[in-house]
């Protein structure tokens, strides 16, 4: 009985962590989930734009200019960052065993941070021409002050975690909390050099400057905060769910320290053959190529992890979108060392390799270990259980399908036979577009899987921030078992109570 | 549930401002990398690409003028092609009148 009672005032600490931070952490994916349904349907624009190019040509704002910015801005700042941020306050609460004390402000600035978002969106696709209209910079289109709004507001939703881990209980350190306080740093370094060298020092007159900064953020942007997200809630929920502790410790710190040491020198291999110095041109050529070893350290760990309890993987929703993200590391890594290869940058530099590679690694791993994240933390702080199994299936397989179009089709298939066509001297470019056609219905086929993917997704966490989700104390499996409903009793909670509360009243 | 000894308000202040700081002195560095050892000084690729080429050019032209200066091997001189008008006008070659030939185009031809 004795033993109990730790067990006992844990779970309490733990319901208390989850009750401090139901609304900031449901606003953050509930708003994550439209601005994802937002960015898939301007995705579709502008991909059918490639291959009919009278679709929507009614209105300028639906100009490719306008909406592949808009597309690839909501995909970043509407739904990567707010996903990434209601997973690292919600872990690094309950990894540091601390409360929110101040979910008001975060919920707040997370409000801001949607507001900005909204409104760089519209900047950009009104096409404006004053100090709010778009900047044309990738991944980096919004107007200089929705920037630094951004970064300003992510001081207010990241601070609380820093503070969290720093007045944490008990002494050991978990490699997820390794993973997110490197993400809480490196977002702050990578936004504020980002958008003062490519938006404010060099945003006048230095052209190729620009595209070098860029490239260098969007890689670091990608590696050095999405990545350590994602690795973190993998490293959480795969061990979680699965019931047996990580494979290898030592390896998930290797890989760490992997990340950390070659991440940052990616991204310039963009940049092959233009007048910067070569050395920073091979360096990040090579360093992209060596991205290969801290992801398979995760894949191993996951997926050893993970396989030590098959039958966890075949039922738990959240562990099944973990190990699928795994594999979209792993692909992701490998697709980027091998367009990065200098042989194949002949190919790949200026052709649909490079955008299908950053949606393979957004939508294709650290997309799929957010849901992951999702399945596992809204029914833990809404104290209800997801509405329907069959969603959740259809939305994990619809988002395979969707990515595997992405990754395979688009990007190497698509982006090899482009780049091959535009190094044909005697080829006019029409012969690259037209090349690229068959590839181009690919990605617009694979927005629509992920769009129906996403639509499901949004209603069922729409439902549950609602509170409208099953009432039980088992979790919503994929598995249907013979002998009872894949959802457990229903109403035994119910039950519960009224057995309680009759306890009690006798 | 033990007391947390590390969760104080002095604490929780403390990393709020060290986390500001670490915030803001990404910028700072920046600002100091952008001001104080990047130069300003702004280098046009057109130009120092056409600097070498002027630099190759007049060495090209020096060479072509050392292959054509005055030079004695035996008993030929080499001279230089301003030298040459001048002596071939007092000698009177550069009056001497082509051959007749039936090739089109010349005088004789009919």
């Amino acid at each position: 009985m004795a033993t109990k009672i730790p067990n006992i005032e844990d779970a309490q600490l733990r319901a208390d962590i989850d009750r401090s931070l139901r609304h900031p952490v449901m606003f953050f994916f509930a708003s994550g989930a439209a601005w994802l349904a937002v960015s898939l349907v301007l995705g579709i624009i502008a991909s059918a734009k490639t291959h009919s190019p009278d679709f929507l040509s009614c209105c300028a704002c639906f100009n490719v200019g306008r909406t592949m910015p808009a597309h690839m801005s909501t995909l970043i700042y509407g739904w990567g960052a707010q996903a990434a941020f209601g997973v690292i306050i919600w872990l690094m609460s309950r990894l540091s065993r601390q409360e929110c004390k101040k979910s008001g402000i975060i919920l707040a600035a997370g409000h801001f941070w949607n507001l900005m978002v909204a409104i760089g969106t519209l900047c950009v696709l009104v096409g404006s021409n004053n100090f709010m209209s778009g900047t044309g910079i990738v991944w980096m289109a919004f107007p200089k002050p929705i920037m630094i709004a951004l970064a300003a507001t992510y001081f207010l939703i990241g601070i609380w975690a820093v503070i969290a881990f720093r007045v944490r209980r008990g002494g050991h350190i978990y490699i997820s909390q390794w993973y997110l306080l490197a993400a809480l740093f490196w977002f702050p370094w990578i936004m504020i050099s980002g958008i003062l060298f490519s938006q404010i020092y060099l945003g006048d007159g230095h052209p190729l400057m620009v595209t070098a900064s860029t490239a260098w953020f969007r890689s670091a942007l990608m590696f050095l905060f999405f990545t350590p997200v994602a690795a973190a809630s993998a490293y959480y929920i795969a061990p979680k769910v699965s019931g047996r502790p990580v494979y290898s410790y030592s390896l998930a710190i290797f890989g760490f320290w992997a990340l950390a040491i070659v991440g940052p020198w990616a991204g310039m291999q963009r940049m092959m053959g233009t007048p910067i110095p070569s050395f920073m041109q091979f360096l990040s050529a090579g360093a992209a190529v060596l991205m290969i070893i801290p992801a398979i350290a995760l894949f191993v760990n996951i997926i050893k992890t993970a396989n030590s309890n098959k039958d966890a993987m075949s039922y738990s929703p959240s562990l099944r979108f973990t190990v699928a993200g795994a594999y979209g590391m792993l692909t992701f890594t490998v697709l980027g060392a091998l367009i990065s290869l200098p042989g194949a940058l002949q190919y790949t530099q200026f052709s649909t390799a490079q955008y299908g590679l950053e949606l393979t690694g957004l939508l294709g791993f650290f997309s799929m270990c957010m849901f992951g994240a999702i399945y596992f933390i809204v029914p833990r702080i809404t104290n209800r259980e997801w509405i329907s199994a069959s969603m959740i299936s259809q939305h994990f397989w619809l988002t395979v399908y969707g990515v595997t179009f992405i990754a395979l089709f688009y990007t190497l298939l698509g982006g090899f036979m482009h780049g091959y066509t535009l190094e044909q001297v005697g080829e006019p470019t029409e012969a690259a577009v037209g090349r690229l056609y068959p590839y181009a219905i690919g990605l617009t086929t694979g927005f629509v899987f992920l769009l129906i993917a996403t639509f499901m997704f949004c209603c069922h966490l729409l439902l549950m921030w609602l509170r409208l989700g099953r009432r039980s104390s088992h979790p919503t499996l994929l598995a249907r078992h013979a002998h009872a409903s894949p959802h457990g009793p229903e109403g035994d909670l119910d039950k519960l109570e009224s057995l309680d509360s009759n306890a009690s009243a006798n | 549930m033990e007391t947390n000894l590390r969760d104080t308000p002095l604490r929780r202040f403390n990393t709020f401002w060290w986390g500001l700081a670490l915030f803001v002195v990404f910028g700072i560095i920046c600002f100091i990398i952008k001001n104080f050892i990047q130069s300003d000084e702004m280098y046009s690729v057109d130009d120092e690409r056409g600097k070498e080429r002027i630099v190759k050019r007049e060495q090209v032209e020096a060479a072509q003028a050392a292959l054509l200066d005055y030079k004695k091997e035996g008993n030929e001189v080499q001279l230089p092609p301003s030298a040459l008008f001048s002596a071939a006008s007092e000698l009177k070659i550069l009056e001497t009148q082509p051959a007749d030939s039936g090739v089109p185009h010349n005088k004789e031809f009919k």
